[in-house]
């Protein structure tokens, strides 16, 4: 069992593939080629599209957006979470709704501005997104101890960062989930980065996964940009928390590449070698080679791959772009379930300075 | 440390005396809050003197402690006067608030003792903050933080222990692990056996010891403050003891058995420490005399000070609240 081989106390981590798309047989999970080279595609049209939704923030057409430049294969473990789990992300999960199945053109419309965009989400079993650094995983232990009550099979997997890991909020998360025994998995996405704070000023502890001792459960730490570490560890963690045999918290060691959000300039707290000393363990350059030696990846079906993503990119784009803009009022729905007197008092207040000005919404 | 007469003591017969002290006047309490004579709550540490003895004795003036609702013993062996100390839990004017209020919120400045509020842990950040404070003017001074094994599932532990570790302060958190949050077992509290374990997940040490044990607390501290003092870094201690009474006075703790207090009680820390005089050749049945009657007169002097001083007259409710009021 990997969560016991892999031991973060003794500074063990979990790598199957490396960065030059090496397997280590031993360790090779059930994973066929085909699923391999579908996982890549996916993440190939997720990095497109991160790098569009960046873009159009320089346009002025998207308010503001946390990319996830580099954590593709981290992103991407939200393939391995069955259909009755739960997905519960921060705002850096741009990649990891993508995967559940939320429309790109949803994530867009969210991002400009316009929460309708992720309306349908519960219907994929994936809870709104959270801002408040770490608090959801308080959100995850709760949906899972739900399901726990009623008797169902169903995992809710909780993604963070590694600053999020000194919330409080964490802390009475993982202490919960360690003494009810919830099915929940916590993912850490440790990109080395909060904002501008580095992971070794975030924390003394020499991982994050050896936090799990402190709570009475297992955690481990893996590459997290070898999809095949991730889909191991996930495969694992899931069918533990699933079974009753406790919460699980996975590491995943990455690098964000890109900046904080689309408000912050990274090179203002780490220079450009850093970067550069990260950039060969990208993701999706491992999945390349090894597809490659494989005789599964040609530079010409390469082209292929990124003329069909650019299409299902510009679509999203075009979808999310022609949607009416919200009504000024949404702001005060969708909060409570019941109206509250003192927000519709605010609302009313609202509605009557819009007609007085001309009575347009403020919408360009 | 106690001022005066007791100094002049010898050290076994001083931390004798500061166990029994500790005891006398937290039995004191109890009875008068039966008896109606003290407002408000009052959280008995009966059992628990080897703690708050065991980590506060050695400290130096100029250093911080933060006790908790169940640490009046930590006030006393801290020196601060048990008269005024008395009066603060009468609710009197004589008392550190003024009256304001009653039991432990009120600190004592000059005594480096710091005051809690009612929520629990919330005073571990603040020990922090006093830390982070003598690290950066490099005074050799250390903050020290007492909470019960309950708090130790609060986020402010949490922030407060991750923030120590990384700064590497000079404070140390000394854990009463009592068993009990109010009626709450340990196993329903955190599913692992020792609070101690939580260290490693701030990259510091955490040690376990018998908190009924009065030199188990003492060398687990010597060290902890000696690393600390040398800018080493946090340590967490975690002292396993068991408090007899019920959480508060109206508590009947009918969530435990008979036979656990009985076991507990068989392990008491102060005969502990009688066995200990015993054996080291003094004439105990001396010492516990002697000590017996000075502790007492210390009390009934203090419940004397405390139930003759005036009590507030109530506008002074208004005052002292904000640095400027509002
Ligand atoms: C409680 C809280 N504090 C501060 C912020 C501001 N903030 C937003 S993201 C962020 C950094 C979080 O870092 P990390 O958890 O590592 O996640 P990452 O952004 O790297 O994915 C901060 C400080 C916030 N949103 N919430
Ligand atoms: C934040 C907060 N929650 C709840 C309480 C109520 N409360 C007071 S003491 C206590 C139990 C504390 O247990 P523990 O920390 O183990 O200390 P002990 O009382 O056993 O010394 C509780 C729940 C409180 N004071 N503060
Ligand atoms: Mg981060």
């Amino acid at each position: 069992m990997l969560f016991d081989r892999f031991d973060p106390l003794k500074g063990e981590r979990l790598e199957i593939m490396d960065k030059d798309g090496r397997v280590n047989e031993e360790l090779r999970p059930d994973l066929s080629d085909e699923r391999i080279k579908e996982l890549y595609v996916r993440m190939s049209v997720m990095r497109l599209a991160d790098r569009t939704a960046l873009n159009l923030q320089r346009e002025g057409r998207m308010g503001t957006y946390a990319p996830v430049y580099g954590q593709e294969a981290s992103q991407a473990s939200a393939a391995f979470l069955g259909k009755e789990d739960w997905l519960v992300p921060s705002y850096r999960e741009s990649g990891a709704l993508f995967m559940r199945g939320v429309s790109l053109s949803g994530i867009y419309r969210y991002w400009m501005g316009d929460e309708r965009g992720l309306i349908g989400i519960k219907d994929l079993r994936v809870l709104p997104i959270e801002v408040v650094v770490g608090s959801q995983p308080l959100h995850a232990v709760g949906v899972s101890w739900a399901m726990k009550l009623r008797g169902i099979k169903s995992v809710a997997a909780v993604y963070f960062g590694d600053g999020a890991t000194s919330e409080g909020s964490f802390h009475e998360a993982m202490n919960f989930a360690g003494v009810f025994n919830t099915p929940t998995v916590f993912i850490c996405q440790n990109n080395q980065f909060a904002i501008s704070v580095p992971r070794k000023v975030q924390t003394r502890s020499k991982s994050i996964a050896q936090k799990a001792n402190a709570y009475g459960f297992k955690g481990i730490q893996i590459y997290g940009n070898d999809i095949m570490a991730v889909y191991a560890a996930m495969k694992e963690a899931m069918s533990d928390a699933r079974e009753g045999r406790g919460p699980r918290l996975i590491e995943m060691l990455t690098y964000r590449f890109g900046p904080h959000t689309t408000a912050d300039d990274p090179t203002k707290y780490r220079d450009a070698a850093e970067l550069e000393k990260n950039k060969p363990f990208d993701p999706l350059i491992r999945l390349r080679l090894y597809l490659s030696g494989r005789g599964m990846w040609s530079e010409e079906e390469e082209y292929e791959i990124m003329d069909a993503a650019k299409a299902e990119v510009e679509k999203a784009v075009a979808i999310a772009e022609s949607a009416p803009p919200p009504e000024p009022s949404d702001i005060f729905h969708n909060t409570w379930k019941r109206e509250h007197p003192y927000l519709k008092r605010q609302e009313d207040e609202m509605l009557a300075l819009l007609r007085e000005t001309e009575g347009g919404a403020p919408n360009a | 440390m106690g001022e005066g007469w007791e100094r002049v003591m010898d050290q076994d017969t001083e931390l004798y005396y500061y166990l029994r002290l500790v005891r006398e006047f937290e039995d004191r309490v109890s009875k008068l809050h039966h008896q109606g004579r003290i407002p408000g709550g009052v959280y008995s540490g009966l059992g628990q003197e080897a703690v708050v003895v065991g980590a506060v004795y050695r400290l130096k003036p100029e250093d911080f402690i933060f006790p908790l609702h169940r640490d009046l013993g930590a006030f006393l062996v801290k020196g601060v006067d048990p008269n005024l100390l008395m009066a603060q839990i009468m609710g009197k004017k004589t008392g550190f608030s003024g009256g304001r209020d009653s039991f432990l919120h009120a600190g004592v400045l000059d005594k480096g003792v710091i005051g809690s509020t009612s929520m629990l842990a919330s005073s571990l950040p603040v020990a922090c903050g006093a830390a982070l404070k003598f690290k950066i003017k490099k005074e050799p001074r250390v903050a020290v933080a007492f909470f019960g094994e309950g708090a130790s599932s609060r986020g402010d532990f949490h922030e407060a222990a991750n923030f120590a570790g990384i700064h590497k302060l000079p404070v140390i958190f000394v854990c009463e692990n009592n068993f009990y949050a109010f009626s709450t077992p340990q196993s329903m509290q955190m599913a692992v056996e020792d609070v101690a374990d939580r260290a490693a997940g701030y990259g510091f040490h955490g040690h376990v010891c018998s908190g009924n044990d009065l030199f188990a607390v003492m060398r687990a501290m010597e060290h902890a403050v000696n690393q600390a003092r040398r800018g080493d870094g946090p340590e967490l201690i975690e002292c396993k003891t068991y408090r007899y009474s019920g959480h508060s006075e109206h508590d009947m703790a009918s969530y435990r058995t008979k036979e656990e207090l009985i076991e507990w009680e068989s392990r008491d820390p102060i005969q502990r420490y009688e066995f200990f005089l015993e054996k080291k050749g003094y004439d105990a049945a001396k010492i516990i005399a002697e000590t017996g009657g000075k502790v007492k007169a210390v009390v009934d002097e203090a419940v004397k000070f405390a139930e003759s001083s005036p009590e507030p007259e109530g506008p002074e409710a208004m005052t002292e609240i904000y640095a400027t009021p509002v």
